[in-house]
């Protein structure tokens, strides 16, 4: 159920490119995620899908060249990344890296508490929840982050991060590429534990498929740096059964 | 820009004396004048000569690489007078150099000027031909003695500005009785599309030793120049000291290959060096199978933003062989790359020494490079070393250096023996595949000789 | 006879390679009438030999290197220097150097070698004012030495590790003068020796280690070499694996800071069959410093079986450092494995983003990834040495900024 009209994260008009080169990726996006609700933006490789996603959480490698991007009724643009990160955006990594020598737990711990001062009993109790319903062991806390981890364990730890640090914004880039049919249904679960009416979740997927677990309220074709369509989660269907260039001709009309 | 290998000392006394107008026939002001007034170069070439000269006298050997106690700047003397190499003899050349042309089945027409005898090579009509196509497009390839009297503005802005005599002791030599040589211009924007060859404009006056090579790639300009070939090259006395100097101007391309086959009783120190403008690319393809004695570097300085440099060059160390050899890149301006893969086969008892120099400066920010060593020692006898320097002087930039020294993998060598090859063919086919990524970037024509020269220098190693 | 270990060797069937001169540099130096003060205390023997090397040391001048200058290098009278401080738990044998014996003299005599530099080596080997033979070690070994502006320290000790004993020592260089220690090891067959050499040197300082190692059949040797300097420092460790199937690894970590600077050399000689030797070394240059780190690895002919690695990474954190990595690899034998990975560079950007989208500041990131890199190290040695492990990440931690 929608919850307050009240805009998450609003984009007008963004235009970027990466910071290196004169080519423009995206061109002119526009997209208002209220509070409570699940976007999905679905496109072909290429199309600007992991370029929106870093945008948002203002990865210094690329650059608005136009537009604004509003998150909680403040322009950002010019936010850093550990500003956003502050203020309650979270980006799941598509490829998430290995840092050695950080071990996941003491990580966890240590940027929880760089928000809210939990006591350690709790954070051990809430992490222990979320390892429990991932159908993960405690071991897992022990390792380095990212160090040595399956595909699946990577996008697990990624999403850990977002249940445990109960961020507000959530965009999720790619979490599904290269998971079973397992792993992607312990992820939705701890996704739609994470959903409430006052945070948003931007999902970022090339293939229908996990949005069968987890529905979106919108979803959002995306081809060659523009939003062609947008529509309910029919669209996904839609794309499933013809391909992308059928969104193409629609958008032609 | 500080030479890191040279070590430039003052004044040497001892040396002063031996080389007295005075005592004994040396390289002297008058030989100097003699040479240059029968090349009837322009005042500005003679005074440059003098220079060299002088520097010449006053520096010191480089103190560090192979031993050069044996070399005796005396004995070439003669062979800098003009006329000199007329009375060369076809009895004198080794009977090893004659039997390797006939297995490389070089023509006849080719053997006496590669041995430096009198005759003249007939290439004189394919030059001429290919000259034409050059002008017609705007392109001077001519002989290095020729450009000074022709183009001469061009030349003094560019000869030597790149390898000054005070760089090293042998470029002094080289400044001061330098002799033949290429010269190349492009014009902005034009690609030359066949491969330019020194091979072609081989004469009995310089068969070499002293070439001096000039080539100036006006921006956007492309072309590939090919020196040397793998024949065996004799001569009687036994200094190289060349010179390559490459300027890269802005988006302009330049690939350079040298196949160097310099008989066994040759020291060869020649100097090789590029620099590279705003989005240049310099590409170096060496092989270097010859000479006793070799200290050879080609070096990139990357001046301009993203310029790149590329060096891929095999290193054959025989009997008696000492090859200490390697490349310098020295990146200066921001975003630039350079790409470094650098091989060795030491055989017999040879040699192979890599000396690498990679420099990133201050101002190279979010510079790359990546360098890869590998050297084959094909028996026990041989030695193999690796001496990289890495400098860097910025925090962002990203360097990846990786050596690795070994012998043909007896799992690799068995599969290859299982297949019905004898274990010297195996090898040799080993070694053949261990230097086929330079052999990929020569021209057909060159691949095939130099596979066909491996197998010779194999043959007669483990024969 | 004194055979003195040379690094490189500049011979191969008849051809020779020319190395750089060494150029002097004059410093006012000890002279004869220092060396008449410090034989006063000796027995006959011993001031025998110290005058032997003092003949050396005198036609030798101290080097003129390019990298870090010894121009202000300043030889402090003798009476003033400071001994080390030798902490075992209940070990009361412990000989000072000077009462060497027969035996003790042919082993130390067997284990010479040229140091980061000659010169500097025999200032220790002749003007130690203390020095000792260690032969037993039952419990753990720390060896603490100082130096300060005005009091330098200079120290020589022989540690002869008996065959199939395991030793694991603590050597603790704190430097705020001229400090010079001089360790040679003789391990015998089967013996192995867990050796921690932790260097903190202040902007004053000039402190230079030479540790040769000499290791028979079957020895095992872990060196791990931690430096944090402000001032000059060169460690120079000499490893030669003489006997078969003996194996060393060396880490060699550091962090220099302010206008420290560090010329670090690790040299593995491999020469008895199926030995093994590692470096595998990581360096942090922080502000105006200069690190040189000069790992090599060289093998003898004969040496079959043999692998011989080098890895090392260094992280520059400002523009204004300088870092220089030369890791040789010298082989004279073919059936071996040997082989080197350099990487210079500074923190991984997609590693620094990812800790941003976390909500950590870029310098808090930065941080945390290089304090994560020396734990690492450290986890390695953590169970020989959990204390000093403790006082290393500390020490890092605040220093790192």
């Amino acid at each position: 159920m929608g919850g307050r009209s009240v805009s998450l994260l609003k984009i007008e008009d963004l235009h970027v490119k990466l910071v290196d080169e004169d080519i423009e990726i995206l061109k002119g996006i526009n997209l208002d995620i209220k509070s409570g609700e699940t976007h999905a933006i679905m496109g072909p490789n290429g199309s600007g899908k992991s370029t929106l996603a870093n945008i948002i959480m203002g990865n210094p490698k690329y650059k608005v060249t136009s537009g604004k991007i509003i998150y909680d009724g403040e322009i950002i643009n010019d936010l850093g990344v550990a500003e956003r990160a502050n203020r309650g955006i979270f980006l799941s990594f598509q490829h998430p890296p290995e840092i050695n020598g950080i071990k996941l737990r003491n990580f966890l711990f240590t940027t929880k508490q760089k928000n809210n001062k939990t006591s350690m009993i709790e954070m051990n109790r809430e992490v222990e929840t979320i390892i429990k319903n991932m159908r993960m062991s405690s071991d897992f806390l022990n390792r380095f982050l990212n160090v040595g981890f399956s595909g699946g364990e990577k996008k697990k730890n990624e999403v850990m991060q977002l249940a445990f640090l109960k961020k507000k914004l959530a965009i999720l880039d790619e979490v599904d590429s290269g998971l079973d049919v397992d792993a992607l249904r312990d992820i939705a679960n701890i996704v739609n534990e994470y959903k409430n009416n006052s945070n948003g979740l931007l999902l970022i997927t090339h293939y229908k498929r996990i949005l069968e677990y987890i529905v979106p309220d919108n979803v959002h074709i995306l081809m060659s740096g523009r939003i062609i369509s947008s529509g309910g989660k029919e669209l996904a269907e839609q794309v499933e059964q013809s391909g992308y260039s059928f969104a193409v001709a629609e958008s032609e009309e | 820009m500080s030479n890191v290998f040279v070590d430039n000392k003052s004044f040497n006394f001892k040396h002063e004396a031996k080389y007295s107008a005075k005592s004994e026939p040396g390289i002297n002001k008058g030989l100097i004048e003699e040479i240059s007034s029968y090349k009837n170069e322009p005042e500005s070439m003679l005074k440059q000569r003098l220079n060299s000269l002088e520097v010449f006298k006053n520096t010191k050997k480089p103190g560090f690489g192979v031993d050069t106690s044996n070399l005796d700047i005396q004995k070439i003397i003669p062979y800098l007078r003009p006329e000199a190499n007329k009375g060369n003899n076809w009895d004198d050349v080794p009977y090893e150099i004659k039997d390797t042309f006939e297995r490389l089945g070089i023509p006849e027409s080719e053997r006496k000027a590669l041995a430096g005898v009198g005759a003249q090579y007939d290439s004189e009509v394919v030059y001429q031909n290919i000259k034409k196509e050059l002008e017609n497009i705007g392109v001077v390839f001519l002989d290095m003695e020729t450009a000074v009297k022709e183009f001469p503005e061009l030349v003094r802005k560019y000869f030597m500005k790149l390898v000054p005599a005070n760089d090293h002791k042998y470029a002094a030599l080289h400044g001061a009785i330098w002799s033949g040589g290429s010269f190349v211009y492009v014009p902005e924007n034009t690609e030359v599309s066949l491969p330019l060859q020194a091979y072609f404009r081989m004469n009995a006056q310089g068969t070499g030793q002293f070439e001096h090579t000039l080539i100036v790639a006006d921006r956007g300009s492309k072309v590939h120049f090919i020196e040397g070939c793998s024949a065996p090259r004799y001569n009687i006395h036994n200094l190289h000291a060349g010179m390559v100097e490459i300027f890269v101007k802005e988006g302009a391309s330049v690939r350079y290959s040298t196949i160097q086959n310099w008989s066994k009783n040759t020291f060869n120190l020649n100097t090789k060096r590029a620099i590279v403008e705003e989005n240049g690319t310099m590409e170096w393809i060496s092989g270097s199978l010859g000479s006793e004695k070799t200290m050879l570097y080609p070096a990139t300085i990357l001046k301009g933003k993203r310029a790149h440099a590329y060096h891929l060059g095999v290193t054959y160390a025989g009997d008696g062989q000492h090859m200490d050899t390697g490349s310098k890149v020295i990146h200066l301006g921001s975003e630039t790359t350079s790409n470094i893969d650098v091989r060795s086969i030491s055989v017999n008892g040879g040699w192979a020494f890599y000396r690498g120099l990679l420099k990133i400066a201050k101002g190279a920010k979010r510079s790359r490079s990546s360098v890869k060593c590998t050297s084959l020692m094909v028996d026990n006898d041989s030695r193999a070393d690796t001496y990289p320097v890495i400098e860097v002087e910025n925090n962002l930039s990203d360097i990846g250096h990786e050596a690795k020294i070994g012998r043909i993998g007896e799992e690799e060598l068995f599969y290859i023996m299982s297949r019905g090859l004898t274990e010297d063919d195996a090898k040799a086919m080993i070694v053949r595949g261990f230097i086929e990524p330079i052999t990929k970037e020569l021209p057909l024509e060159y691949a095939v000789e130099l596979n066909r020269l491996i197998n010779i220098e194999m043959d007669s190693s483990i024969g | 006879m004194i055979t003195v270990e040379r690094v490189i060797d500049k011979r191969h069937n008849g051809m020779e390679m020319i190395v750089p001169d060494n150029e002097g540099l004059s410093v006012n130096d000890y002279g004869r009438s220092e060396l008449n003060e410090i034989i006063r205390q000796d027995g006959e023997q011993y001031s025998n030999y110290r005058m032997k090397r003092f003949f050396e040391y005198k036609g030798l001048s101290f080097p003129a290197w390019r990298k870090i200058s010894l121009e202000n290098l300043n030889l402090l009278p003798l009476k003033n220097a400071i001994s080390s401080t030798i902490n075992v738990k209940g070990e009361k044998n412990i000989k000072p150097i000077k009462e060497m014996n027969q035996t003790e003299r042919f082993i130390f005599d067997r284990l010479d070698f040229e140091g980061s530099d000659r010169k500097i080596l025999l200032l220790a080997d002749v003007f130690h004012s203390d020095g000792y033979i260690f032969k037993h070690f039952e419990a753990p070994l720390t060896i603490s030495t100082d130096s300060t502006s005005s009091r330098p320290s200079y120290a020589t000790n022989l540690f002869v590790i008996p065959e199939n004993t395991n030793a694991k020592i603590h050597i603790k260089n704190y430097s705020e003068g001229l400090l010079v220690m001089n360790n040679r090891f003789l391990l015998q067959n089967g013996s192995s020796l867990d050796i921690l050499v932790s260097g903190f040197t202040d902007k004053h300082a000039f402190s230079f280690l030479n540790n040769f190692y000499m290791l028979e059949d079957e020895a095992e040797l872990r060196v791990t070499d931690f430096n944090i300097s402000d001032g000059i420092v060169a460690p120079h460790h000499f490893v030669l694996n003489k006997g078969e199937r003996s194996k060393v690894e060396i880490m060699p970590s550091f962090l220099v800071v302010n206008r420290g600077k560090i010329d670090s050399q690790y040299v593995i000689k491999l020469s008895g069959r199926e030995a093994h030797g590692i470096i595998n070394g990581m360096g942090v240059l922080k502000d105006f410093t200069e690190a040189i780190f000069r790992p090599s690895v060289h093998i003898a002919s004969e040496a079959k079986g043999v692998v011989g690695k080098e890895k090392s990474s260094m992280i520059m954190l400002s523009e204004n450092s300088r870092a220089q990595t030369i890791p040789g690899l010298f082989v004279t034998e073919n059936d071996v494995e040997a082989s080197h990975a350099a990487t210079v560079g500074t923190v991984d950007d997609n590693h620094l983003y990812y800790l941003m989208s976390r909500g950590y500041r870029l310098n808090e990131a930065k941080r945390m990834i290089i304090i994560a890199m020396f734990n690492m190290f450290f986890n390695r040695i953590e169970a020989s040495f959990k204390e000093e492990c403790e006082r290393m990440k500390n020490d890092i931690a605040r220093r790192v900024s």
